[in-house]
């Protein structure tokens, strides 16, 4: 069988980037630089068009670095050589995203005196399908408050707890272990305000991940970072970044007031859990209006080759731009990559994005 | 009422179960390897299930003690009727699979395949390897993939490839197969007349290449979506009405010249490998079936 053809693997996706692309190897959670006229490569491998006709194309002069692009592809295994038979029998990944929640994820602000009414929020957030909890507490916790965390969890279909408190000498390996093992659910210890920077990972005695930070929490304005070591290059996360926000898409949350939000720092309220329940919260008219904001409406990101592994931010933004329906599609605040250099910077060091700060007063 | 026998630990039917929740069915989930049934299921079954899957475990009955043993014998068919009749009950529903027929006969298949049209290897049961040239695997002919010995000691049943200087003394009767050289090998998961495949290219990784459960967890063989020939398809259709079964996860193997091998079917195999990376949402295509008319 002559091998003339070269069929690119469906599980990997070429972004293409201002300044270059990023190849996203879905199956082995791996991101890769390329250059634009690679991508080019194998857009027209994608079409179908054998290599000899690739070759005719470029032209004479080309032919040594068309060979080393296919050489690359092969030998970080991105693609195969086969025949025009084999390569009509691999089709493209079905790239559509659908999740059995109506919410798949809840961001709980909370004091302390209101940790009893929690049982009760995750029984209505169970109700709507969610599976993932993160719980946001600006002060320290003691024990009682560490039962109440672990009551509220039990026996319920929430498969991960991420939990962010403040640090204090209570925090030993022995709670650790303690918590980490009784409190089943719990994937994830976040202490703020901690003494240094610290991370212990997950082994045979602390069931969790657990991070020492030594910022300072007192409100919601932690959150909004766009960071490379976040960039998650798993199937079902960029996919859903393809096709809807990668942070508010099926995200619901109750600020420290007890209002109901998209997340603790947007504008609108839709309620508070006092009197108004998720479920009422979920059908108002406007609250699935960020939910398919992917990154392609984002000005700015629309041009950046890292829009389907990264993280989105609505509530800290430019505030550069509005939509056709009037909803904020600026560029995220905290990120300081520019698309169109292809360079990074400390996104707070940014001149044009002063007063987008002072307005969030950060 | 969607009933759904499982066991304890099986991740496949939280996926189905949270398509179930999210289509608002209701539904019991009986995980076999903690339950018993009881005689009182079989009004169950027949007033309240709308639609049944068998994924995995023992049906076993609720046993007393019983000190005769010819009276436990007399119990023991006794019972096996009674479940006999459970899984003929629960066939007339709407129903993917079933416990009477979760592990068809390996040997039987091969030779059903062939009649449905399908390539298979040349196999043949023997002590000693078959033939003095060509290339041999050697498999079980039983689903398991590993055995549990004591002292925590896992014995792992995989296939081999048969080497002259390993075979010591005569074996009992073993399953030869001629070694097929892969281009790659494709899983497929079917049901009720549709196939979903993925292509395994485990060829390039030695570890790998005979039995591409020996995971190579660094670099994972590549598991993309694959589109079948439509009259392999049709075979496989023909094949699994033949063994009457509306569900399960085929093996093939492509050769180097693009010929389809049929290897093995097992109706209650894993296909959450195939589901996920190829995008292909099998635990929603099979909480619908269950769900809907």
């Amino acid at each position: 069988m002559r091998q003339d053809y070269f069929r690119f693997f469906s599980n990997c996706l070429v972004t293409r980037g201002y300044t270059r692309s990023v190849i996203a190897d879905l199956q082995r959670q791996h991101a890769a630089y390329i250059p634009n006229s690679l991508a080019d490569v194998i857009e027209k491998l994608d079409e179908g068009c054998s290599i000899a006709a690739l070759f005719e194309d470029y032209g004479h002069g080309n032919e040594e670095t068309l060979q080393e692009y296919l050489d690359f592809l092969e030998e970080e295994e991105y693609g195969f050589y086969c025949d025009k038979e084999t390569f009509e029998r691999f089709p493209d990944l079905d790239r559509s995203f659908r999740s059995p929640y109506h919410v798949s994820n809840i961001v709980i602000e909370s004091k302390r005196e209101d940790l009893p009414a929690l049982a009760s929020i995750v029984k209505q957030a169970e109700a709507l399908g969610c599976k993932d909890v993160a719980l946001v507490l600006y002060e320290s916790l003691d024990t009682g408050d560490f039962q109440a965390i672990k009551a509220a969890f039990h026996n319920t279909i929430i498969k991960s707890v991420m939990l962010i408190s403040r640090y204090s000498s209570l925090v030993s390996e022995d709670l650790l272990k303690a918590f980490s093992t009784e409190c089943e659910r719990l994937t994830s210890l976040v202490f703020h305000s901690a003494p240094e920077k610290k991370v212990i990972g997950w082994h045979d005695k602390i069931l969790c991940d657990v991070v020492f930070t030594d910022n300072v929490y007192r409100n919601f304005s932690f959150c909004g970072g766009v960071n490379p070591e976040h960039f998650s290059t798993n199937l079902p996360k960029v996919l859903e970044a393809v096709n809807h926000n990668s942070c508010l898409h099926k995200k619901i949350s109750i600020d420290i007031g007890g209002n109901i939000r998209n997340c603790p720092a947007m504008p609108q309220s839709f309620g508070n859990i006092k009197d108004t329940t998720l479920e009422t919260a979920l059908s108002h008219p406007d609250f699935k209006h960020y939910w398919n904001m992917s990154k392609d409406h984002v000005a700015g990101c629309r041009d950046c080759e890292f829009r389907y592994i990264c993280t989105d931010c609505r509530a800290y933004t430019e505030r550069t731009h509005r939509d056709a329906e009037g909803l904020d599609n600026s560029k995220p605040l905290k990120c300081g990559y520019d698309p169109y250099t292809g360079e990074w910077e400390k996104w707070s060091d940014n001149p044009l994005k002063e007063k987008a700060m002072a307005y969030y007063s950060l | 009422m969607i009933l759904l026998h499982s066991l304890s630990y099986d991740n496949t039917t939280n996926f189905v179960i949270d398509w179930l929740r999210f289509f608002g069915r209701e539904f019991t989930r009986i995980n076999l390897d903690r339950t018993r049934i009881s005689p009182d299921d079989i009004d169950y079954i027949n007033d309240e299930v709308t639609s049944y899957w068998y994924r995995k475990g023992h049906l076993r009955p609720l046993r007393g003690n019983v000190p005769f043993p010819g009276i436990k014998e007399h119990l023991k068919e006794n019972d096996k009727n009674i479940l006999e009749y459970c899984c003929y009950l629960l066939q007339q529903k709407k129903h993917i699979n079933s416990y009477l027929n979760a592990c068809p006969n390996k040997l039987i298949i091969l030779e059903k395949a062939k009649k449905a049209g399908l390539l298979v290897p040349k196999s043949k049961l023997s002590k000693t390897v078959p033939g003095r040239t060509g290339a041999y695997i050697y498999k079980p002919v039983t689903e398991a993939g590993a055995i549990m010995m004591p002292g925590h000691v896992v014995l792992s049943v995989l296939t081999q490839e048969y080497k002259a200087e390993e075979a010591t003394a005569e074996s009992g009767l073993t399953l030869f197969q001629e070694k097929i050289e892969k281009k790659y090998e494709l899983r497929i998961f079917y049901l009720n007349g549709q196939c979903w495949s993925m292509a395994i290219f485990s060829q390039r990784d030695k570890q790998t290449a005979l039995d591409f459960r020996n995971y190579n967890e660094e670099r994972p063989n590549r598991t993309v979506p694959y589109s079948l020939p439509k009259d392999i398809e049709d075979k496989l259709d023909r094949l699994m009405k033949e063994l009457q079964l509306n569900c399960g996860s085929i093996d093939m193997i492509v050769s180097r010249d693009n010929l389809y091998y049929f290897l093995e079917v097992n109706p209650v195999g894993q296909f959450g490998m195939v589901s996920m990376p190829c995008n292909y949402y099998l635990e929603e295509k099979i909480a619908t079936y269950l769900a809907y008319d």
